[in-house]
């Protein structure tokens, strides 16, 4: 876990859990670069769920955080500090859980969005800044 | 001119006009046109110039409201896509454009007794839409729209009826990017006309200024409270007006009535349609990314409430449209893209929803499942299925959370066998009769002139005011209807 993982709340280490839980396994984008784009997909995740109207981020937020410490639970782990085999594993478990289904579907459907958006972006970034150090 | 600028400012015009979508924009040319000092203010900004059209989730983010995520809350919530810019619903949709089906406007005459608003009266306004928007129907090609082709050749094999489709759009670059604005097309949307029209016609236009709520006395509609939102701050504003036409689409306006304590009955019913999206793997090519949205329609169920239509094929929402299915199916769909290509079903059905304005400034939007719409659903899925084998497709996979993928019509039987509600993945782009208009305020919230029953200079011009929903794309409908109403003020 980086220390920027270690910063994040509860929450949103829960929310990563899910998005990374539905990005495991996935073959149909280039994965070369795939552990330096997954924070740029969390991050993206998090602020579109920042952005909603309060009625919907707090219950939100709070449904993650319940969610986070029963991942403590079943798991004596952190969210973010789960393997990808784990992170299934939980994910599958909380399936059973009431509305479960309705976060995972915003949390993927965000993830799905911008997975072919932001992973391209920052992996011309990276190129872009590979020339321009080589340049120098 | 920046928030700051207008923070505490007083604004004053002659017809404010709240939303610029199908609605808004036309309210708003037409009353420009006429002499009329006309000032439109839009939530949302304009659509971004010059950005790179496949940037679809920073697009996405930047036209529709929470970026895309608007769920109307339910057993099963059903996600909602609405439009929040300049532009309105036209900036992001396929830019279909039918006439009322003449069914659904004697459903309003006969079953709402609403009058003036038949197949001759609203003629002319089709007319007028069609010139104003290059309407034309899209033409089958060979080498693009391959998804349309097949369908069309399936319904054929089946005897059914089809159609290509009428589209408001001069030049189409077959990329399939309707949802995001489609930047390198011709595409109508309202910034491409009346916006442009009202604006050379002197009315103005204030973006990303959101009407928080409207002062009235004694059935008069003064002034709105707005606030204008910048890059780093939000100021307040007040407008005052003579006449004040609200076109916020069919959750908004009715919101804003509510509350500013105008009607109790706004919103009370809305209706949508059910969009149901099925993934389907053919066994040639379809290269569906190399073309666009909805250019042919099944309409031999249309009288049944059910229309089948191809959709946008991008990586994005093809992953998005079968993520419920699992990683593995995900996977075999993206090794099969070039043969992949995405259908909608748009069902009429009854189950309705109602707006919730208690808990703050953004409404919350309830909808309770209709147990009957389960024989309109598996009839829907059925035909769908059928249809799509008939059009070459091999594997299906439906709007059904986690029923893997079908291959038979058979396979389809076994999963609608045990199909709960719960199941569906159901998504809405539709939202309308939310503040109908009818013969009595009993039962309508708008006089058959536009005007809400208790005030006597608020107008309705937006898909809110239809009396139910209609089983098509409504923007034809909403821009026949703002014609109308407009067209009734001016002559009084």
């Amino acid at each position: 876990m980086t220390d920027e993982t270690r910063k994040l709340a509860i929450w949103e280490q829960m929310v990563g859990a899910i998005a990374f839980a539905n990005l495991d396994g996935l073959e149909c984008y280039d994965r070369s670069q795939t552990e330096s784009w997954r924070p740029a997909l969390r991050g993206y995740v998090l602020a579109a769920l920042e952005t909603l109207p309060w009625q919907f981020r707090k219950p939100l937020k709070l449904y993650s955080t319940v969610l986070g410490i029963a991942s403590i639970v079943l798991t004596g782990r952190r969210p973010a500090s789960l393997s990808p085999s784990e992170r299934m594993r939980l994910v599958r478990k909380l399936r059973l859980v009431p509305a479960f289904g309705t976060l995972e579907k915003l949390v993927r459907a965000m993830v799905m969005l911008s997975l072919f958006d932001v992973a391209p972006r920052l992996h011309a970034q990276a190129e872009r800044q590979e020339v321009k150090t080589s340049e120098v | 001119m920046a928030p700051e600028m207008l923070s505490g400012q007083s604004l004053r015009c002659e017809y404010l006009v709240v939303g610029s979508g199908a609605g808004g924009s036309v309210a708003a040319a037409l009353l420009a046109e006429a002499g009329r000092d006309v000032l439109m203010v839009e939530e949302g900004n304009w659509p971004p110039e010059n950005s790179n059209p496949s940037n679809i989730g920073e697009l996405t983010a930047l036209l529709y409201r929470n970026r895309g995520v608007f769920p109307l809350l339910g057993s099963p919530t059903i996600p909602l896509g609405e439009a929040r810019c300049v532009g309105g619903g036209t900036a992001i949709n396929g830019a279909l454009l039918w006439r009322t089906p003449p069914s659904i406007l004697d459903e309003w005459r006969t079953v709402n007794g609403l009058t003036g608003y038949g197949e001759d009266s609203l003629a002319k306004h089709f007319d007028t839409v069609e010139s104003d928007l290059h309407v034309t129907r899209h033409e089958l090609e060979e080498d693009a729209n391959l998804d349309s082709l097949y369908l069309f050749r399936g319904t054929g094999e089946l005897g059914w009826k089809a159609s290509t489709v009428p589209r408001a759009v001069t030049h189409c670059a077959n990329v399939s990017l309707c949802p995001v604005g489609c930047p390198p097309c011709g595409k109508q949307d309202t910034t491409k006309n009346y916006i442009p029209r009202a604006l050379r016609n002197g009315a103005g236009l204030l973006a990303n200024c959101r009407v928080r709520k409207i002062v009235h006395t004694n059935g008069v509609a003064r002034k709105v409270i707005a606030e204008v939102a910048g890059p780093e701050s939000t100021s307040a504003i007040e407008i005052e007006f003579d006449h004040l036409v609200l076109a916020c689409g069919a959750i908004q306006t009715p919101h804003l009535l509510r509350r500013s304590k105008i009607s109790s009955t706004a919103g009370r019913k809305l209706e949508f349609h059910m969009n149901l999206k099925t993934v389907a793997l053919f066994r040639q090519p379809v290269y569906a990314e190399r073309g666009t949205i909805f250019t042919v329609q099944v309409q031999e169920f249309r009288r049944r409430g059910i229309v089948i239509m191809p959709s946008c094929l991008q990586p994005h929402y093809l992953v998005t449209t079968v993520a419920h299915h699992g990683t593995d199916a995900i996977n075999h769909v993206f090794s099969h893209y070039d043969h992949a290509a995405v259908y909608v079903t748009m069902l009429r059905q009854k189950t309705q929803g109602r707006v919730v304005s208690a808990f703050g400034e953004q409404p919350i939007v309830w909808q309770r499942f209709d147990r009957r719409d389960m024989d309109l659903i598996l009839e829907a899925l059925r035909r769908t299925t059928e249809v799509l084998f008939a059009s070459g497709a091999v594997e299906l996979f439906l709007p059904i959370g986690g029923s893997g993928r079908i291959t038979s019509p058979g396979d389809l039987e076994e999963k609608l066998s045990s199909l709960t509600p719960k199941q569906l993945e159901i998504l809405t782009v539709h939202i309308m009769a939310s503040c109908p208009m009818g013969p009595s305020a009993e039962d309508s919230v708008v006089r058959p002139d536009g005007r809400l029953w208790n005030m006597k200079n608020v107008f309705l011009a937006d898909a809110s005011i239809l009396p139910s929903n209609i089983g098509e794309s409504p923007q034809g409908t909403i821009m026949a209807f703002a014609h109308e109403v407009i067209g009734r003020h001016l002559a009084d």
